[in-house]
């Protein structure tokens, strides 16, 4: 297995492969690093220059924002429409924030950096937010193990997938720290959630999403565009958890 | 915007838990550097337990390839610790001098005017990391009244939260992303001394 730590965006993107060519895989890895730090760039909130803080500050409207800032706007209302405001990066104190989104995303983009160059089995780590291809091996998924919320060292849930992402959010991380949009207080509905699905960027929103609705989520959970996503929280007392997975 | 990717998900279980350590991210420019760091974790976990699986799935009848099952596997069931439960409702700051550098006790911050109502939070330290946040003051939230749809109630599943000795391979956890801490809360830290 090659390993490379990437420090970015205030945590650390962790890649691995199996691939025993590690010249390709670190060349990979120095494209992926270059794009993190674009993003960076682009949507940092605590880089006063980032077109994001341009467009807290009102000093840029998002008409004249850059092609990707305007698709991650796009993807966010999306996002926001289809649970209901339960992931809302407008209604942030000090403007539009969509750092609940994007960190997935870029993981999720950057897997093109590995595909392009061959390298087919690869897990992308971004601080928690998982993408995943190709299995360790033909016939070994990447085995994911879920952060107990509880056990800062013990893992609650494992999910094993060849292809896919897994993003968690949750409250054990220096306490609720996420805000309920609709009432702009810390969101009290789960204390830990895990989604599984295609794309991390959706994942990491609707983890996000369901730490503020908890059991409430089921107003939006079953909408068809999440119909290839697993939904799994711990409710915000005790010890009881659900999931839920399309029919 | 969302692709069809084929997911396989199934369970084992056995073997050494490997934790990916990380980096905390920025909290904000004024409060990030209060905060305790979470140091890297590692943890391994040797001895394989017996293993009970169960379906953690219903069994939907209309299955389809590009649909995700899952299968659970339970070893051992801890007893949920109180670190993250405990409620202080104090009203003035109790500081415990401890040996280690943290500070530890609870602390009021600000009322916050937002533009739902006033808020105030009150955090509780224990060695210099934040274990609980109380909200003293709630704004009255016009949430929407809960609707459970009758076709979504046959695919929840239920569980206990379990401590899981696995083999894995990778680990997915929250880290700080969202803004989010009030000025209330900036306030009550900055009263913590951190």
């Amino acid at each position: 297995m090659v390993h490379r730590n990437i420090e970015v965006w205030g945590t650390i993107v962790s890649i691995q492969t199996p691939n025993s060519n590690s010249e390709l895989f670190n060349r990979a890895c120095d494209a992926a690093q270059s794009y993190f730090l674009e993003v960076d760039e682009k949507f940092s909130t605590f880089k006063s220059g980032s077109e994001v803080s341009r467009i807290r500050r009102g000093d840029l409207k998002i008409e004249d924002a850059s092609s990707e800032v305007k698709l991650v706007w796009n993807k966010c209302l999306d996002l926001r429409n289809l649970t209901q405001r339960a992931f809302d990066p407008w209604a942030v104190e000090g403007g539009f924030d969509p750092s609940g989104f994007v960190k997935g995303w870029a993981a999720q983009e950057s897997l093109r950096f590995f595909v392009e160059k061959g390298i087919d089995q690869i897990q992308i780590n971004a601080g928690g937010d998982v993408v995943v291809r190709g299995g360790i091996d033909e016939s070994t998924p990447w085995k994911i193990g879920i952060r107990h919320p509880d056990f800062a060292d013990e893992i609650a849930k494992k999910y094993d997938l060849f292809d896919g992402a897994i993003a968690s959010s949750g409250i054990y991380e220096r306490g609720a720290h996420i805000i309920d949009p609709r009432v702009g207080v810390p969101a009290v509905g789960s204390r830990a959630a895990t989604v599984v699905g295609p794309d991390a960027g959706v994942a990491d929103a609707l983890a996000t999403a369901l730490i503020v609705d908890g059991r409430d989520s089921v107003n939006w959970i079953g909408n068809h565009e999440f119909q290839n996503y697993i939904f799994w929280a711990v409710d915000k007392d005790g010890d009881r958890t659900w999931s839920y997975a399309h029919p | 915007m969302i692709r069809k990717t084929a997911l396989l998900v199934t369970g084992t279980v056995s073997g050494v838990v490997g934790v990916l350590s990380y980096n905390p991210p920025q909290l904000n420019a004024t409060i990030a550097p209060a905060i305790a760091t979470p140091q890297p974790q590692t943890s391994t976990q040797s001895s394989p337990q017996k293993i009970k699986k169960t379906p953690a799935q219903p069994a939907p009848s209309t299955s389809s390839s590009k649909k995700a099952t899952t299968k659970t596997a339970s070893t051992k069931t801890k007893t949920q610790n109180q670190i993250a439960q405990e409620v202080t409702t104090s009203p003035t700051p109790i500081v415990t001098p401890t040996q280690s550098a943290g500070v530890s006790g609870t602390f009021k911050g600000d009322t916050s005017q937002t533009r739902w109502g006033p808020v105030q939070v009150e955090i509780t330290l224990a060695n210099g990391k934040i274990t609980d946040i109380t909200t003293l003051q709630y704004p009255n939230g016009d949430r929407k009244s809960l609707y459970i749809s009758n076709q979504v109630i046959p695919w929840l599943q239920e569980e206990t939260l379990q401590v899981q000795s696995a083999n894995i391979s990778g680990i997915s956890g929250a880290t700080y992303t969202s803004t989010g801490f009030k000025m209330s809360l900036a306030s009550a830290l900055q009263r913590a001394d951190l």
